[in-house]
């Protein structure tokens, strides 16, 4: 039931939607968000045959091949860029991933976009978002993936700016006027996207150095030859540490992109787009595509890695230590933000980057795990389910910011009970986002901390289970504020209302899943991982995957801790947290460190972007204003009007002068002529 | 069958010239005379445009000692014919209402009909009988306005005028005399005579032209005079010099050696001077007077790579063709510049940068003056696509070459002169565009003579930059040479 045509059409559809999308716009700008989402069903419904298909037989991954592009000469012949699709386990059960969930989140975004003054041009950058997203995932080429890379960069950038005018405080991120260390620690809509096309592009250098060298050295840009790509690579390097700095730059560009530690700063402040925006970027479309990446890059790399000398491999195991341990921070320390955070999607934000280290860990545990198929496997659930869960949360948060009129959550609190479906779907996504039992959000995370237990590494795996318990904690906090926490003042209740269907339908549908996936994940969790290994079974066997219940069983203590200690701080005792914090020294500054990102975004701006402002400075002034600028309007300036005012000075009008240079001009005629 | 069509249309401006005095006695209106004088000439220009054939010319005739009154009409006669007339006929348009009109027109004919006849000369009876004429013309025109500038300039014209004529005959009887005797024959005594005459004929072109060293009289004259008649000038006699230096470098055999150095020493310091010495200038009448010192610099590389050139090689097709735009550009430009100074001389009185910035006048600020100054500007700066940017490419480009001569290999670092000269002339460009464009500068559409009848000048200016943009369309015309 497919031909090459159709497939491909899944990732054309969203780009041919985008164009029709802002075309018509400019008659109406309704009518493109009917395009938008029409484009986006097409999608979606194409990717279901074609997704049956492969997944009727999973061993044999779908090429379907468009044609080439052009291709590229290398020293030994060219490599040609073809325009074709790659379907296997994992890019089919991500493609179907990221096109279903951008479509919920279209239909969402109908109602909560409507009468905007940017809704064409959101509508044209959302289907490009996903389209772009759906091409890293389903091609089968570096070259096209890296067309999709700037391509969901470029539209990130577009919606996280899409409120441009920075006239509504609402779509600010961080308490208007708060510095830390000096720098300002609130930013506008521009600002951050130009953050994050900042962050994400300049790392991506790194990325297309590394796929410039794959293509170069390695000879291929096909994903499936990518293993023999890195063993030439790695053969010729002559230094073996340059393994190591080939891999990071290669790994970089998805760091950047999913906001691991140091590069996360940019996700953090990506809420000033609308909330559909958020939800796109870390449910489906932006933050996924760097898991995807490693998931796709370590295995090969993994492979790669079995067939060199060991003086090698200490490099590359190194790499897959450097990708854990990256992820175990970023999800102690983003979690250990959100339990301060008094935004609503700040918070859920936080909780993105710090979920996704898990899934980062997961990676990097493929290199040392006796049965590697275990941590793709669980990276992979993880991506699922967080995907999921935090879609519903930030649809959800969109509901009650848009309804309630404020981003603060103590600002919210108690309003939830005018909004009960959405409050529902928050406190449910919530109880999966915070790993407790039945839902989702625990097995697969348990899954990952396995994988990290297998291979014993306890630092790891502690700062895991640490930032397992803030989760716990925060995502209560965060609903019990809304739901719980206070009585609001009856004057206002009037003003806020429960969301329209249309929106409150996707994310109530997303919370409610969560529940049957989690027990789908328990008990299909090993055809999941055959799905998910059969197309490489040269690599690995099969893997059996069964819970360890002791492992299982500290996580569900680790969870129902975190919950109850909300609970009992928010739901039951109702402490007033900031008096308690103005009152101790210690404890004020402790929030402070936490509440500031534990200083890491001024300490970017100090290094990175004060460096650079000095140089400019002092390249403008010494070399532009000092050098270039004194040349072009002084010293040449003044020669000509000095050999000007000179040659003028002969021109005194008489005609024997005339006659006098005519006998001088002839016999410099003749001289030369003599000379020569 | 062109040529004799050709012949035709001079004779017919002949009779023209002489009766337009006629005309003047027997009180017949001047504008009919305007209007059938410009007529003719469009129809020539026209003829001629679109009868250049492809075939037969490039041929070109080595021969100084055949039967006297020999014109040949190849293809240099044809470009140059071109410019003349389209200088000309844009300067006769501009000629308003005044008293001296007959004769102004008249004049104009009769130079434009010697420097046709020059381009088309290649014996020394022909040549000199040429020159006589064109001098003679401007001598006049100059001195038409009977104010005491004019008569001033028009009295240093004449003595350098007759200098330069001087030199160009001894140059000329003196080659005549010993080909005559001799032949031309490789001896080395002869060799010698030859080489002094060519530099005789050379100064004496150089005069003319204003090429340095020869070129102390240009700002004083072309600076000073009525612009009217310098525009009639320039258009005319002006041009058929330059033929006449590209008849001299054509005829000037190769191993004679002589002319490349002194043509490429005059092209470098004309080019320079002429580019150098108006920054500080502040009127603009000297300022565009010093750039035509600029230009024949410019034309002089052509003659330059000609001197060096084996012929039917591209680098001589290339020299051809840039001196053929470059003196279309410029007859154009510079006729349409001096008209609209013209204009506004006489509304403002003064060509100071200063007194055009400050002057308000009365009347309308006319945006007919500012495109057709703008375009002008651009033309012989050389933009895109205007004729002179062709002109300028194919002369950089004639001599970026690599010449396979025996005693030189190419002359790249004219080309580079060319380019340096070239951006520096911007600035002096601007420097004229930027009062005229942006001065609040309000000035009289009527004729300060009669006050009845339209400003010739300012149509005439205007009429001259839709010439100098279509003109660009005779590349595909003019190609054919490369």
């Amino acid at each position: 039931m497919h031909s090459d045509l159709i497939v491909n059409l899944i990732w054309i559809t969203p780009f041919i939607g985008s164009l029709i999308a802002a075309l018509v716009g400019v008659m109406n700008k309704r009518y493109s968000s009917y395009i938008g989402v029409a484009s986006l069903l097409v999608s979606a419904i194409l990717s279901v045959p074609v997704a049956t298909s492969y997944l009727a037989n999973p061993e044999e991954p779908i090429v379907a091949n468009l044609g080439t592009w052009f291709e590229i000469p290398v020293q030994d012949g060219t490599i040609p860029i073809t325009v074709s699709s790659y379907l296997d386990g994992l890019s089919t059960i991500l493609m179907l991933l990221v096109i279903w969930l951008s479509f919920l989140i279209g239909v969402y975004s109908l109602k909560y976009m409507e009468n905007d003054y940017g809704e064409h041009r959101y509508w044209v950058f959302f289907t490009f978002f996903v389209g772009s997203m759906l091409l890293i995932v389903m091609t089968d080429n570096l070259f096209m993936l890296l067309l999709g890379w700037e391509g969901t960069s470029l539209a990130s950038y577009a919606l996280i700016s899409h409120w441009y005018r920075d006239d509504d405080h609402h779509t600010y991120v961080g308490d208007i006027g708060r510095r830390s260390l000096g720098k300002p620690i609130w930013f506008t809509p521009s600002q951050s996207g130009v953050r994050a096309i900042l962050m994400t592009g300049v790392a991506d250098i790194g990325f297309i150095l590394a796929v410039g060298a794959i293509i170069v050295i390695g000879g291929t840009a096909t994903i499936q030859e990518l293993d023999k790509a890195f063993i030439k690579i790695f053969d010729s390097l002559d230094t073996p540490v340059f393994s190591y700095v080939f891999l990071l730059l290669l790994t970089l560009g998805a760091l950047a992109k999913s906001a691991q530690f140091p590069l996360h700063e940019w996700l953090v402040t990506a809420m000033t787009g609308p909330a559909s925006v958020s939800a796109l970027i870390h449910a489906a479309t932006m933050v996924k595509a760097g898991v995807y990446f490693v998931l796709r890059f370590v295995p090969l790399i993994y492979m790669a890695s079995l067939s060199l000398p060991a003086s090698l491999t200490v490099y590359i195991d190194l790499y897959f230590t450097t990708l854990m341990i990256l992820g175990a921070i970023t999800a102690f320390m983003l979690a250990s933000m959100a339990v301060v955070a008094r935004e609503l999607k700040l918070i859920l934000a936080y909780s993105t980057a710090s979920q996704i280290g898990y899934m980062f860990m997961a990676a990097g545990a493929i290199g040392f795990l006796e049965d590697p198929a275990l941590g793709l496997t669980a990276g992979l659930s993880h991506l699922i389910s967080h995907a999921v869960f935090k879609a519903s949360l930030f649809l959800a948060a969109g509901a009650f910011i848009h309804s309630i009129g404020s981003r603060f959550i103590d600002e919210m609190s108690g309003y939830g009970r005018y909004l009960k479906i959405t409050s529902f779907s928050f406190v449910v996504a919530s109880l999966a986002l915070a790993a407790v039992p039945p839902f989702s959000g625990f097995w697969s995370k348990d899954l990952v901390l396995e994988g990290i237990y297998e291979i014993n590494r306890p630092i790891i795996l502690f700062l895991g289970l640490a930032a397992a318990l803030l989760t716990a904690f925060y995502s209560i906090r965060a609903s019990l504020y809304i739901v719980n926490y206070k009585k609001p003042p009856a004057l206002e209740q009037k003003h806020v209302h429960e969301a329209s269907p249309i929106m409150y339908l996707p994310y109530l549908f997303l919370a409610i899943i969560s529940i049957p996936m989690g027990v789908l994940w328990f008990i299909g969790i090993n055809d999941f991982a055959y799905i998910l290994s059969s197309s490489m079974k040269a690599l690995w066997e099969i893997p059996k995957i069964s819970y360890k219940p002791d492992l299982a069983f500290a996580s569900t203590i680790i969870a129902i801790l975190g919950v109850s200690v909300a609970l009992i701080v928010y739901g039951w005792k109702k402490i007033d947290i900031y008096n308690k914090l103005s009152a101790s020294k210690a404890l004020s500054n402790i929030h402070k460190f936490l509440y500031d990102r534990w200083f890491i975004n001024s300490v970017l701006y100090y290094i990175f972007v004060d460096s650079f402002s000095y140089i400019t400075k002092a390249v403008g002034r010494y070399v532009e204003y000092g050098v270039v600028d004194r040349l072009y309007h002084r010293v040449i300036p003044s020669l000509g009007s000095i050999l000007s005012v000179a040659l003028r000075y002969i021109q005194v009008g008489l005609i024997n002068v005339y006659l006098i240079s005519m006998i001088f001009g002839f016999m410099i005629l003749l001289l030369i002529a003599v000379w020569w | 069958m062109a040529s004799d069509a050709t012949i035709l249309f001079i004779s017919l401006m002949a009779v023209l010239a002489l009766a337009i005095p006629i005309a003047e006695i027997l009180k017949i209106r001047f504008i009919y005379i305007k209007y059938i004088t410009v007529s003719i000439l469009v129809t020539m220009v026209s003829f001629l445009v679109l009868a250049i054939s492809p075939s037969g010319y490039m041929k070109v005739n080595f021969m100084l000692n055949q039967s006297p009154l020999i014109s040949v009409f190849d293809i240099v006669t044809y470009v140059f014919m071109i410019a003349i007339l389209l200088g000309i006929t844009i300067s006769i348009l501009a000629i308003p209402d005044n008293e001296n009109r007959y004769s102004y027109l008249s004049l104009a004919l009769v130079g434009s009909i010697g420097s046709i006849l020059l381009s088309s000369s290649i014996d020394p009876v022909m040549i000199i009988a040429s020159w006589t004429l064109i001098s003679v013309a401007s001598f006049s025109i100059i001195a038409l306005a009977r104010d005491r500038i004019s008569l001033d300039s028009s009295l240093r014209y004449s003595v350098v005028g007759s200098v330069a004529t001087q030199l160009l005959l001894i140059g000329i009887i003196v080659a005549s005399l010993t080909i005559a005797v001799q032949g031309y024959s490789p001896i080395q005594a002869t060799q010698i005579v030859l080489a002094f005459s060519i530099i005789l004929a050379l100064s004496g072109i150089g005069f003319k032209l204003g090429s340095v060293p020869f070129h102390m009289w240009v700002p004083d004259v072309y600076g000073r005079a009525l612009p009217l008649s310098i525009g009639i000038l320039v258009a005319s006699i002006k041009l058929g010099a330059i033929a006449l230096l590209v008849r001299l470098a054509l005829a000037v055999p190769i191993e004679q050696q002589v002319l490349f150095p002194v043509a490429a020493f005059m092209s470098v310091a004309s080019m320079l001077i002429g580019s150098i010495a108006p920054l500080t200038q502040n009127n603009v009448q000297k300022i565009i007077a010093y750039s035509s010192i600029a230009h024949i610099g410019f034309i002089l590389i052509g003659i330059t790579v000609i001197a060096i050139g084996n012929i039917d090689t591209l680098t001589f097709k290339l020299a051809i063709a840039g001196i053929a735009f470059h003196t279309i550009a410029y007859a154009i430009s510079k006729s349409g510049l001096f008209a609209g100074l013209n204009y506004i001389y006489r509304n403002v009185g003064s060509l100071e940068i200063n007194d055009l910035a400050s002057s308000t006048g009365k009347g309308v600020s006319s945006s007919i003056l500012k495109f057709g100054f703008l375009i002008h500007i651009f033309n012989l700066i050389g933009v895109p696509p205007l004729p002179g940017f062709w002109g300028k490419l194919f002369l950089f480009l004639a001599a970026a070459q690599d010449i396979d001569q025996l005693y030189i290999s190419g002359v790249p670092w004219l080309t580079l002169i060319g380019i340096i000269a070239s951006v520096i002339s911007i600035y002096y460009y601007i420097n004229i565009a930027r009062p005229i464009l942006t001065s609040p500068l309000k000035l009289q559409s009527r004729d300060t003579y009669s006050g009845k009848y339209v400003a010739w000048d300012l149509y005439s200016l205007f009429i001259s930059s839709i010439v100098a943009v279509l003109s660009s369309l005779l590349l595909y015309r003019l190609l054919f040479i490369l």
